[in-house]
């Protein structure tokens, strides 16, 4: 009993502090990746480049998002690799972009799907480029960038997302409405902004 | 003489920071853009008149109309951004509430076409305005933010209160809300107000 006692005792004495959800490793990894998820939503730029995407995805087709998000993620890994290269002119292009697809969410035809994912490639192409404009390879760390670009997915994934789920959980026609006059409401300010980056 | 340079002293060291236009973060440019509608009457007046006449009018005016009007009004206002000078803007504005007010009291029923127009030809108007104080602003963005938002729910407001048209009383009041709408226009237009 002594002897099955003993490693037990040895067991409660000798472990320190819990270590529980500590993940010691990859702690700084983390951090990271959340505070690069964290860069497109301050970002004005970027959110008025992503929020009319997914609107316009949502509202186009309520799987638009489905259909289309791997032409949103290569534009985005795209963008991010082509970033070194990027002037500041970029910016400006990402809310032209967001300008584009908010007027076409609120005029809600019928586009076709390469014009669709044409829009939602070239999107993520400059939100890319305007996350990490001003960077050179390599000067920001990966797990930031990989954040950076998860977050910037999200921004729209949730957008249309949040269009889709409401279009088919009701069929009252007010949903779409109330949607194409948000997308109309972002066009609006992102002319404003377009105008003040140009002016 | 050394009573004033004590007091002058004092004023000094007693002063704090500067209060005037405190507060350069998102936030305070968002609750200045947000407000910024709501400080002027024939503003006001006349986005709500906006959604009363998209009322009367019904469907497809009544969604219509509150998306012209903030994109049309944008334009003005990057117009205004942009330096681009337009002409009689502070009249264009008084008269959009004299007119809309107008057509909300008699309830006049225009073609679609010739609402939209008419609604974004003021919008120019009052987009140029605002857009013209934009680039003061704290943060752009959540100025032009607020501003838009601002604009579209006063257009609801308008839609809502326009939801009194489905009684013959409710009209009536309705169409009260335009005469209402037309004088304050006119009291702008006069130099009244």
């Amino acid at each position: 009993m002594t002897r099955r006692a003993a490693p037990v005792l040895a067991g409660v004495i000798l472990p320190t502090d819990a270590a529980a959800h500590a993940f010691d490793a990859g702690a700084d990894a983390y951090r990271q990746i959340i505070e690069g998820a964290f860069v497109p939503l301050a970002d004005p730029v970027l959110l008025l480049a992503l929020l009319p995407l997914g609107l316009a995805l949502g509202i186009w087709r309520t799987d638009g998002l489905s259909r289309l998000w791997p032409a949103l993620a290569v534009g985005l890994v795209a963008g991010a690799a082509a970033a070194p290269f990027a002037g500041v002119s970029v910016a400006p292009a990402a809310i032209l972009a967001g300008l584009a697809l908010a007027l076409m969410g609120a005029a809600a035809l019928r586009w076709p799907v390469w014009l669709m994912a044409t829009a939602a490639t070239a999107t993520g192409l400059v939100s890319g480029m305007a996350a990490f404009e001003g960077h050179a390879f390599g000067e920001i760390p990966a797990p930031v960038a990989l954040g950076t670009l998860a977050g910037a997915l999200l921004v729209a994934v949730v957008a249309a997302g949040l269009v889709s789920f409401t279009r088919d959980a009701t069929a009252a026609p007010w949903v779409t409405l109330a949607w194409r006059i948000a997308a109309s409401w972002l066009a609006a300010i992102a002319l404003m902004l377009a105008a003040l980056r140009l002016a | 003489m050394t009573r004033p340079i004590l007091l002058a002293a004092l004023s000094l060291l007693a002063a704090t920071a500067a209060q005037a236009h405190v507060g350069h973060g998102a936030a305070d440019g968002f609750l200045s853009g947000f407000t910024h509608p709501f400080f002027g009457a024939d503003h006001v007046v006349a986005m709500v008149a906006v959604g009363l006449w998209g009322a009367i009018l019904g469907a497809p005016a009544l969604w219509l109309l509150p998306i012209v009007f903030p994109l049309v009004m944008a334009l003005g206002g990057a117009l205004g951004v942009a330096g681009v000078p337009l002409p009689a803007v502070e009249t264009g504005i008084a008269l959009s509430g004299v007119v809309l007010g107008v057509l909300v009291a008699l309830a006049i029923r225009a073609p679609l076409w010739i609402a939209a127009v008419l609604v974004g030809l003021f919008a120019v108007f009052h987009g140029h305005a605002h857009g013209t104080e934009l680039p003061t602003a704290a943060n752009p963005f959540a100025y032009a933010a607020g501003f838009v938002i601002a604009t579209g729910l006063l257009h609801l407001a308008g839609i809502a209160i326009g939801t009194l048209t489905r009684s013959a009383e409710g009209t009536w009041a309705v169409r009260a809300a335009g005469v209402v709408v037309a004088a304050v226009g006119a009291a702008f237009l006069t130099g009244v107000a």
